[in-house]
């Protein structure tokens, strides 16, 4: 197992790790998130990419100046000891939550779409086990297994074109009839499903190829950026605006759509395969949360993964009424996303003041 | 150590966990299942409806169907009534085919019983909406002499074929689609059960869920080259030519082997034009009149024929979908691509009435059969 700090994310993993921890439970309900927008939702995607793009500059000036360190071990070093443990448990706190966000939305939509005459626990047990299984593996695995789910599931861009011909494209006619409240409030209520990049910050140490490590993340990105339109233009031609407005999972909508001669009802294959999508960015943010208790703790336990999965699986299952999870998990975890991913210009402040009086790095 | 009391702790857990997950009741196997695949929706007043279900029995041997009704308000009740009647469990999976009475269509809407089942995941997509004339039980509980069992039956009528293409095939998705599109009005298959047949027998046209009024298969075929089908329907034209004894009817049956239609308005907010191009190209089936087909320019008289007479039937049944303020062809998208603002349905209706038509018709005949 690769532990500690091995440089061991090559620039293909890199991208792999980028696309598939960005890519989740939020893709499900996109073109719903951003139907203030009407037919012209499909670029809000782009919109989305050039904020992503702008952020990750910041994050990469900000890992070059600490290129052996995580987030965690810059924290400690610019904002001290316990100020910089204080901000770590928040980050880390922020990575628990985004697991579940994963997972909760997952078994959510198990429930609604396979499984409605059951509870959802055993779903919600077997998920859990396997992303502690896979995160226990270390960065480097999470990323392969990215990789791995990017093959798995890639290959579903390919169904679009069903719904595709079934509708009309001249639906995204005219082109930017929409105002900016609309498109302030698209791009609040999706960008959940652009976070994950964030998680750079951390594993920034390990990338073996550093000086190329911005181009392989915005490559990622931009990957996210075009499936994300080819979905939405697809949602625009198949849905009315009406539908996408009302449907919680237009994509299980899409899936339908999809007719095959030897097989029927295959949103259940699609439903089905999307499990490496959710696990893909669970385990990554999961990684997170371990590596900042071990940055921490400045020793390895296996308590340090145990105890982030049984939170983020008690946070499901445990006595939190739905209703306080959808708010923890549709607003507390975006806001938090919103604070990290402009963290590290304060960061950068920071380090230029420190470093101008002499005490930097 | 502390590894094994971690494992230890976790497991424990878990299994505590798992003690909730027995279930009493078992998940039934695939032959205790009472597959519903035809359901129908009578009026009985604004509040109720009369639900009747389908089931086929599978048997050996000889199909049979079984056949309950209920009165609810919603799907979603009736399930919950008839599943006390059968002897199996009910499920929706295998759904196929929604009957509607026109009374219920007419004096109520369907919105309400076709989104409670676009609600349920386990219905699929797969299942066609129908109207009938008089009552939806009578055709479930019909009797068909030399014909399958009234589930495949149904299925089989109302699965897409070019036959029958002059109505829009219209599964629980496109009718939800067509019922929230700002951008036209849905159709649906209007089915009349006669002499131990059920026929697909004209279009039934509706404002958001009801019924307002019909259009016949000829005008059908239209409507779908227009809403952008590619494979139409055989259409009849009938002609006069002048030949020596006089005045004579030409009869041709033509294929359309692949249409193409072009909608564009110019986007005008006084005085919108839409333009409409239609590209037409097939094969005469059936010929009867003194034409040698084989020479050029009878041939080309009889295409200039063959297309003055489309972009007429076109004109004239625009003009009266117009004057009557419904656009089963979907005319109004035209209208929306070129316009900014917040488009309704009131605004793109009151755009079209007031819409001229430039209609061109370009037609191809790519073959005429074996003889001359």
């Amino acid at each position: 197992m690769d532990r500690g700090k091995i440089h061991s994310l090559r620039p293909v993993l890199v991208v792999g790790l980028v696309i598939n921890t960005m890519v989740g439970v939020n893709l499900l309900s996109l073109a719903h998130y951003a139907s203030k927008m009407g037919y012209n939702l499909w670029w809000s995607p782009i919109l989305m990419g050039l904020i992503v793009t702008l952020t990750i500059f910041p994050m990469i000036a900000l890992c070059r100046r600490y290129p052996e360190d995580t987030l965690f071990r810059i924290h400690e070093k610019l904002l001290g000891k316990w100020l910089g443990r204080g901000i770590n448990v928040v980050v880390i706190v922020y990575a628990i939550l985004n697991a579940s966000t994963a997972n909760e939305g997952y078994v959510r939509l198990l429930q609604t779409s396979m499984l409605n005459n059951q509870t959802i626990t055993v779903p919600l047990l077997g998920l859990t086990l396997v992303m502690f299984y896979i995160t226990n593996g270390g960065i480097k695995l999470v990323a392969r297994f990215c990789l791995l789910a990017l093959f798995f599931t890639g290959w579903m861009l390919l169904l679009l074109q069903y719904g595709f011909q079934e509708g009309g494209i001249t639906h995204i006619f005219p082109l930017f009839n929409t105002d900016l409240a609309s498109v302030l409030d698209a791009l609040n209520q999706s960008f959940g499903s652009m976070l994950g990049y964030e998680v750079l910050l951390i594993y920034y140490p390990f990338i073996v190829e550093k000086k190329k490590a911005l181009k392989h993340v915005l490559i990622g990105v931009w990957s996210v950026v075009l499936f994300y339109v080819l979905v939405l233009i697809t949602s625009v031609a198949y849905f009315s605006e009406w539908q996408m407005a009302n449907l919680v999972y237009p994509i299980l909508n899409l899936f339908k759509a999809v007719e095959l001669s030897f097989m029927e009802r295959i949103e259940n294959l699609g439903i089905g395969l999307w499990v490496f999508l959710i696990l893909s960015t669970s385990t990554t943010y999961l990684w997170m949360a371990r590596t900042g208790i071990e940055d921490m703790a400045r020793k390895q336990r296996l308590w340090h993964l145990l105890l982030p999965t049984a939170i983020s699986y008690y946070m499901i299952r445990g006595p939190l009424a739905v209703e306080d999870q959808r708010f923890i998990y549709d607003y507390v975890t975006v806001y938090l996303g919103y604070g990290l991913i402009l963290w590290p210009i304060f960061l950068l402040l920071l380090h230029a003041l420190r470093s101008g009086r002499g005490e930097g790095a | 150590m502390m590894r094994w009391i971690c494992w230890y702790l976790i497991s424990t857990v878990f299994s505590l966990a798992l003690a909730g997950c027995t279930g009493e009741f078992e998940r039934p196997a695939l032959e205790d299942m009472a597959m519903i695949g035809v359901m129908g929706f009578d009026y009985i007043d604004d509040k109720q409806m009369n639900v009747v279900v389908a089931i086929p029995v599978p048997a050996r041997g000889k199909e049979s169907t079984q056949v309950y009704s209920t009165k609810a308000s919603m799907t979603s009740e009736a399930m919950l009534k008839l599943a006390t009647k059968s002897e199996r469990t009910m499920t929706l999976s295998q759904l196929r085919v929604i009957l509607f009475s026109e009374e219920l269509v007419r004096k109520v809407g369907i919105g309400k019983v076709v989104l409670d089942l676009y609600r349920n995941p386990i219905v699929g997509e797969n299942v066609f909406i129908a109207i009938v004339k008089g009552k939806a039980e009578d055709i479930i509980r019909g009797e068909y002499r030399n014909k399958p069992e009234v589930n495949t039956y149904l299925n089989d009528l109302l699965r897409p074929r070019v036959e029958t293409a002059f109505s829009s095939f219209s599964t629980i998705h496109d009718f939800v689609f067509m019922m929230t599109s700002k951008t036209g009005d849905p159709n649906l298959p209007y089915l009349i059960k006669q002499n131990g047949n059920i026929q697909i027998a004209k279009v039934a046209l509706l404002r958001k869920d009801k019924l307002i009024g019909f259009y016949s298969q000829r005008e059908g075929k239209l409507v779908q080259c227009l809403l952008g089908q590619k494979r139409l329907p055989r259409v009849k034209f009938e002609l006069t030519e002048q030949t020596n004894e006089g005045e004579r009817l030409e009869e041709i049956i033509f294929d359309f082997v692949w249409s193409k239609s072009k909608v564009r308005s110019n986007g005008n907010q006084k005085k919108p034009v839409i333009d409409i191009n239609l590209e037409l190209r097939g094969v005469v089936v059936g010929y009867d009149g003194k034409k040698n087909l084989d020479k050029r320019p009878q041939m080309e008289k009889l295409v200039k024929q063959m297309e003055a007479l489309i972009k007429r039937e076109t004109a004239v049944m625009l003009k009266k979908f117009q004057q009557e303020g419904v656009d089963p062809a979907g005319i109004e998208e035209s209208l929306r691509q070129k316009y900014y603002g917040k488009w309704t349905r009131e605004k793109g209706l009151a755009l079209y009435q007031q819409a001229g038509f430039n209609i061109k018709v370009k037609l191809d005949i790519l073959g005429y059969g074996t003889i001359k």
